[in-house]
């Protein structure tokens, strides 16, 4: 009885020793910072000099901050920009691709390329693509017929720019993910609604789409973090401009920290970031009941 | 009989069609820069689809302008050593995850779970306060160490150690092994999979990464390949063809890598999508 204790006590000891390398990086550089980044943001602080604590101050002037709105605004719009579309997008991709056709792994592959691409090399890409004078988007316009848009320097179309160079980048990714949903479909639905007689279309309608459930929602959570995050193609396309119309919240914290050396409202809007994106994962687990990593 | 053929070969069509589509809509900006690469600063205004005499030229002139030799030694040197360590930290703590009985599993592993919600962006200003005082700023520590956790990786090797039959390590257990030794000569091995799996990812994510890189790093000769692409994109804004040639010089490391491991980043990308 009195061994028991102890081996327990060694069992312990002996995993702790297995789990202190991943422990000690994760509570170093992402628990302390974390607790730390509450901390930052009660203080009126530049990263140099003095520190006043205000408490919530910084938090009450963002929200009556007009700059920070628009971030926020702008953020809803570049999420509700890449989401619904790079989900469209990636789901047609993989139904076209799972069935069996020639030359399937090329295009799976030439589909998917983008994702080895860094997003500094796709928002160049598509600074190019989306050029004034030389550019192909452009050049395409004025053959059709349309007038040509200075993409990167006008107001709506900046972010319009900034989306399709996103989705172009992401649909391969997300394609993978749907067709590794549709391989957990069993082939028995499909063979029941034959033999009811339902085409392509329906069999999309009522099979595919409503048991692609759990994988809508994956998607849905994933892109939504993912875009949460985006920060090279917008450095790279735009720059957060132009009057800041594709400055979103994860861009605004460079800007505030790194570029005005506002530390506290830096770390102020990380909090909100922050709380934004377990709103999100919440949300997924109280409406949707799913457990996934993400 | 007749019916049913020719509507199956006009759903193949579509699927074709359809299928083309989408390939020309990510290939042709592929295409655009890599034949811009190749062009002189005439062609380029001229709007030609195809460069005339193909100038590689363009590529010598870019990787020796753009100073590419130290920022792709840079790249590589913290994008192995990141990915090396990952691999550590990530298979010791998934095998205690996977195979230990210990208090505080569950809590250990949901908040390896949850620490992938946590950007880079919403910890820079507590990291780099801390990396500041830790004189790590502008230096390869700086760049590696912080990065040497992995929630994804840990979640990994857990699944994956889960699928290995217990009896396996039950006799290097009756030999005498100790768990370290079980774990680096018999687990490892047979977790192969997974270890090329977070190689792949990791690798590439480092090589990718631009947002670290501009925030902790001063000097020029601690420059990434992103890094050094954005300031060239700067210095070099009107000149396209060495700018996309730059790009596609940046691009081809993580490109090859992706070609010859695809197999195993797919395998990742379907992995964030099993319930944990």
């Amino acid at each position: 009885m009195r061994a028991f204790p102890n081996r327990e006590l060694r069992h312990n000891l002996e995993a702790y020793t297995f789990l202190a390398p991943a422990l000690t990086i994760m509570i170093i550089f992402l628990a302390y910072p974390v607790l730390n980044l509450f901390y930052i943001s009660f203080f009126d602080w530049r990263g140099l000099g003095a520190r006043h604590f205000v408490f919530l101050d910084n938090y009450k002037m963002l929200l009556r901050n007009e700059e920070f709105r628009l971030v926020f605004k702008n953020t809803l719009i570049y999420i509700l920009g890449v989401v619904p579309t790079t989900m469209v997008f990636s789901l047609f991709a993989a139904v076209l691709l799972n069935s069996k056709i020639k030359l399937r792994g090329f295009y799976r592959t030439s589909i998917f390329s983008p994702t080895a691409i860094s997003f500094v090399a796709t928002g160049i890409i598509w600074v190019w693509m989306f050029n004034l004078d030389y550019g192909l988007v452009n050049r395409v316009l004025n053959a059709l017929g349309f007038s040509v848009i200075d993409w990167l320097r006008s107001t709506p179309w900046a972010m319009v720019a900034v989306i399709i160079a996103t989705v172009w980048a992401r649909v391969g990714y997300f394609m993978v993910i749907y067709l590794a949903g549709l391989q957990t479909i069993p082939e028995d639905y499909y063979e029941a609604s034959d033999i009811d007689g339902a085409n392509s279309l329906q069999k999309f309608l009522h099979v595919t789409l409503p048991l692609l459930k759990p994988t809508h929602v994956l998607v849905l959570v994933m892109l939504t973090i993912f875009s949460f995050r985006d920060f090279d193609q917008i450095y790279t396309m735009t720059g957060g401009g132009p009057l800041m119309s594709t400055t979103t919240l994860a861009y605004y914290i460079y800007v505030l920290s790194f570029e005005r050396f506002r530390f506290s409202q830096g770390a102020t809007v990380a909090v909100i970031l922050l709380f934004l994106v377990i709103l999100v994962q919440y949300l997924q687990r109280k409406v949707f009941g799913e457990e996934a990593i993400y | 009989m007749k019916v049913k053929t020719r509507k199956f070969t006009l759903k193949s069509l579509a699927i074709h069609v359809s299928t083309w589509v989408f390939i020309i809509i990510i290939i042709v900006p592929i295409l655009w820069t890599f034949f811009t690469s190749l062009k002189t600063p005439v062609e380029i205004a001229k709007g030609t689809i195809l460069p005339e005499a193909w100038k590689w030229e363009n590529y010598r002139l870019a990787w020796e302008q753009a100073e590419f030799p130290r920022k792709f030694l840079n790249s590589f040197i913290v994008a192995i050593t990141v990915t090396l360590g990952q691999i550590v930290t990530s298979a010791m703590a998934g095998y205690a995850l996977a195979r230990m009985e210990f208090k505080g599993r569950e809590l250990i592993f949901s908040i390896a779970i949850a620490s992938m919600l946590i950007s880079e962006q919403i910890i820079i200003v507590p990291l780099y306060v801390l990396l500041a005082k830790l004189g790590w700023i502008d230096s390869y520590k700086g760049l590696m160490i912080p990065w040497f956790f992995n929630g994804f990786g840990v979640f990994l090797f857990r699944q994956f150690f889960l699928t290995i039959p217990k009896d396996i390590e039950e006799a290097a257990i009756v030999d005498g092994a100790s768990r370290f030794r079980i774990l680096w000569q018999v687990m490892l091995p047979l977790a192969t999979p997974a270890v090329l799996t977070l190689f792949m990812f990791t690798f590439i994510a480092e090589w990718n990464s631009l947002f670290k890189w501009l925030i902790l790093i001063k000097s020029p000769e601690m420059r990434n390949v992103q890094l050094g692409l954005t300031l060239f994109q700067e210095q070099f804004i009107a000149q396209y063809n060495l700018l996309t040639a730059a790009t596609i010089i940046v691009s081809l490391p993580s490109v090859i890598l992706f070609l010859i491991g695809q197999r195993y980043y797919i395998k990742g990308i379907a992995m964030s999508g099993v319930k944990g």
